[in-house]
């Protein structure tokens, strides 16, 4: 398996001499999901944002296929394949779905229609009436468009924080489900959850994060069921 | 008394009147993080509201009262508290810009209302013959005006003592509570909104008081006293003073205010008659350069930095 | 009465165009920009300057010969000069950031920009005195004729000078490329984006900080544009931004914060609201209208007419 996205020894925090990511590793190959859990506090938001280049980032590498990123502003990173869905504020509530998805393809011209037609077939519940204001929309929704339009440039590594949150079980399902067809387009999924049942259901593999590093790495039919998990989420996070 | 030292009295009357229109703006901007770009407006309420209460009958204007003078300070003070809890509870509940530019609004309007509601301010003339407390006790101006400035300093001092007094007390921990996090602050149940709109009230109190103070000292007020480029200087004094303390506020007022006048002498000699109005605006641009810089460069302030800190720190911060 | 409506246009056409700038950054660059006014008294200076220089470069004569553009009070040199000043009033706004405003926004809170913009207004101000002195100046000495455009009998009538028809013409087109602008070009697309959340526009691939300059230009030019506007209309003072800026901010938050159509509305609403006032409460308190527009606004709608509620 060669990696995709790899990951070493980052130190990021939003302040100087307060990591919260405290020396992360991780790789991530084509079509996988990994799943990022760990306890609140666990620095796994901040990992995504820092790969993202929202957060500065101290020491370590990034590398996604073969290119460095460390140092690139975001736009540059999204442009080299990276793309990343916040857990809020991830759609333009004022803005239509299409309008949404309009600016989100803003780079692709001439294919823009092609693609918003792709990434819809996936979503058939934003396709009936795409004049609504995302704003508008229920969570399971927005969630949705918000993955639409990172799809939109067919990046080949998806980070999603959170998309779980606020939503009803059975929604949870609806969503993640859609993560086997980015799967099988190649996308390496980085996937942060604290919904653990259900990222495990979906994920390859799995990384636990605690204080900022990974405390255990591993196939998620492994972790589920595992002492492990209960010990982490117990609060014995030491 | 010779020439200098009786100018250099009228200069610390003056600086005085400034550091407490900065001590105000400390508890306002340093404390408590309120924006206040309407300095010239309060100050400009404390002064013709003691004006009117302690003046003489202007004929045909609102007036007459003739009332002691410290009770006209008081006046300039509630005055001024009044309209700034009008304005605040208007706009404490909103973002932070939106106070700025309510206040800069309120100066706007204070200047218009005294250019033109001549039945209350005069008009462009001002008012004139305001009091001036044992004016006739004293045998010259200058001897009235060394009095002027014991009693400024001790105004300033006592009202330096009461706000490092109110910060430290149990008020002032709330208030820093919430400028350290609102949130939190609002989750432990501290009344934040409450808490800011004193702040603010007290703030522009200490401004009136400081209009007050400048009425019955000069005798005589007009608009032009109270433009938009006093709210500006006493911004300058502030943050090149240091806004985390109020030693910073009273250093800023007096060295920013050196710095102008002495900026100011040399334009007067160095610049033909021609040439005069154009030396004033570049005195304002460089005070506006200095203010940037500072901001840029040194934005805890250029004096008090350290004492700020240090005094954070001794409050175990 | 029609006639106060009809002044309160031109003069609400003015305020609207400054007023896109402001509602911009503001929305961008998260503060209230109190440099915005001078960049209107900026481009009107600029304007008077380049026009000198064109003036000087052709010599009198030449441009007297060029003549007026019909009944207009000015000619195409005017003209000239004016498409010379809008990007360099942009360039203006570019140079105020680089210097300032961008070296505060990475440390400390955003209110320290609002000081910093409060500075360099009174800075700026007093630069325009030095350079020009203090007194007010024309961009054309000829004498304006007022038209009948609605004849005495409706509502009181309206009569407006040729060079008012032009601002008003000039701001309608003004209003119409900036909106095809916004909904048409990937760059306004961009900046409708950052102006509802420069993270979610960073992540979704837009270049911030070149969204950010492509503001500051197109706002700086807009402004230069409503600053001859005003100097067309009324006179060129050092003080003539800043009297503007209470109605500019009153128009930004009236429009809702970062909706340029918005600002324009705003703008237009307070150029009548203030037009209407004098016959209630006279000329000399018609700058406190825009103030009191504002009271009202935070009072009842403080996410203005075309903003985002909450």
């Amino acid at each position: 398996m060669t990696a995709l996205l790899t990951v070493e020894g980052l130190r990021a925090g939003y302040e100087p001499g307060l990591d919260i990511v405290t020396g992360a590793s991780l790789a991530l190959a084509a079509g996988e999901v990994l799943a990022l859990l760990g306890p609140n506090g666990a620095g796994k938001s901040t990992l995504v944002k820092a790969l993202a280049g929202l957060v500065p980032v101290r020491a370590g590498r990034i590398r996604l296929d073969g290119a460095d990123l460390g140092g690139l502003p975001t736009h540059a990173r999204i442009a080299c394949g990276l793309a990343y869905v916040p857990q809020s504020e991830n759609v333009f509530a004022t803005l239509s779905i299409r309008e949404n998805l309009e600016l989100a393809g803003f780079r692709l011209g001439r294919a823009l229609r092609s693609r918003i037609d792709a990434v819809l077939s996936m979503f058939p519940d934003l396709v009936d009436r795409p004049e609504r204001p995302a704003g508008r929309l229920s969570g399971g929704q927005r969630q949705m468009l918000a993955i639409a339009m990172a799809l939109l440039g067919a990046p080949r590594v998806l980070m999603l924080d959170e998309p779980s949150a606020g939503l009803s079980p059975r929604l949870v399902a609806v969503v993640l489900a859609r993560l086997d067809q980015v799967r099988a387009a190649g996308t390496g999924v980085l996937l942060v959850e604290q919904n653990v049942a259900a990222a495990l259901d979906v994920a390859d593999r799995a990384m636990v994060l605690v204080e900022g590093r990974e405390r255990h790495v591993g196939p998620a039919r492994a972790l589920r069921g595992s002492p492990l998990l209960a010990e982490l989420f117990l609060g014995a996070a030491a | 008394m010779p020439d200098l030292a009786s100018y250099l009295v009228f200069f610390l009357v003056v600086a005085l009147t400034y550091a407490l229109l900065c001590l105000g703006l400390a508890l306002q901007w340093g404390f408590t993080g309120l924006f206040n770009v309407g300095v010239a407006g309060f100050f400009a309420i404390g002064a013709y509201a003691s004006a009117i209460l302690t003046g003489p009958d202007y004929p045909g204007q609102f007036g007459g009262f003739g009332l002691p003078i410290p009770l006209g300070w008081l006046g300039g003070m509630a005055a001024a508290a009044v309209a700034a809890l009008a304005v605040g509870a208007l706009t404490l509940r909103l973002r932070q810009d939106y106070l700025a530019i309510a206040t800069f609004g309120v100066a706007v309007v204070i200047q218009l209302l005294a250019l033109n509601l001549e039945s209350l301010t005069g008009g462009a003339f001002g008012l004139g013959f305001i009091p001036r407390p044992l004016f006739g006790r004293f045998g010259s101006s200058t001897a009235f005006n060394l009095f002027y400035l014991a009693l400024m300093t001790s105004l300033v001092g006592l009202v330096w003592l009461a706000l490092e007094a109110l910060v430290r007390g149990p008020w002032g921990r709330v208030l820093r509570a919430i400028r350290e996090d609102e949130t939190a602050a609002e989750a432990l149940g501290k009344p934040v909104f409450r808490h800011r709109l004193e702040s603010f009230a007290i703030g522009s109190a200490v401004m009136g008081l400081a209009g007050g103070l400048y009425a019955s000292f000069t005798g005589f007020i007009a608009p032009q006293d109270f433009q938009a480029i006093l709210t500006f200087q006493v911004w300058a004094m502030l943050i090149v003073g240091g806004a985390g303390s109020f030693a910073g506020a009273v250093l800023g007022a007096v060295a920013v205010w050196a710095l102008w006048t002495a900026s100011g002498a040399l334009i007067d000699q160095l610049l033909p008659a021609a040439f005069q109005v154009r030396g004033a605006a570049l005195q304002i641009v460089l005070i506006g350069v200095v203010l940037a810089a500072t901001l840029v460069l040194r934005p805890r302030g250029l004096i008090v930095e350290r004492a700020a800190l240090s005094a954070r720190a001794a409050d175990g911060r | 009465m029609l006639q106060y409506v009809v002044d309160g246009l031109v003069l609400g056409a003015t305020i609207g165009l400054g007023a896109v700038g402001l509602t911009l950054t503001y929305a961008i660059l998260r503060f209230a920009n109190f440099t915005h006014g001078e960049l209107l008294t900026v481009g009107a200076y600029l304007t008077h300057g380049l026009l000198a220089l064109i003036t000087g470069l052709l010599g009198a004569e030449a441009v007297a010969a060029l003549g007026r553009i019909g009944p207009l009070g000015f000619g195409w040199p005017l003209v000239l000069a004016l498409l010379l000043a809008i990007p360099l009033t942009g360039l203006v706004a570019l140079l105020i950031d680089a210097l300032l405003f961008a070296r505060l926004r990475g440390h400390g809170a955003a209110i320290t920009l609002v000081i910093a913009s409060f500075g360099a207004a009174l800075a700026l101000r007093h630069l325009v005195v030095v350079a020009y002195g203090p007194n007010p100046d024309y961009f054309s000495r000829a004498i304006p004729i007022a038209l009948t455009v609605v004849p005495r009998e409706i509502l009181g009538g309206a009569r407006l000078t040729p060079d008012q028809m032009a601002v008003l013409a000039l701001a309608a087109v003004a209003v119409l490329g900036l909106h095809l602008l916004l909904t048409r070009t990937t760059i306004g697309r961009a900046m409708r984006a950052v102006a509802e959340s420069p993270t979610l526009a960073a992540v979704i691939g837009i270049e911030v900080r070149k969204v950010v300059r492509w503001t500051w230009l197109i706002g700086g030019g807009l402004a230069c544009l409503a600053g001859v506007f005003l100097g067309l209309t009324v006179q060129i003072r050092p003080q003539m931004g800043f009297d503007l800026l209470l109605p500019l901010f009153a128009a930004s938050i009236l429009g809702g914060i970062g909706s340029p159509l918005g600002a324009v509305l705003g703008g237009l609403l307070i150029g009548l609201a203030e037009s209407l006032a004098v016959p209630l409460i006279g000329a000399d308190y018609r700058a406190a209208v825009a103030f009191a527009v504002l009271i009202l606004v935070l009072l009842l709608r403080p996410q203005g007419l075309l903003g985002r509620a909450g």
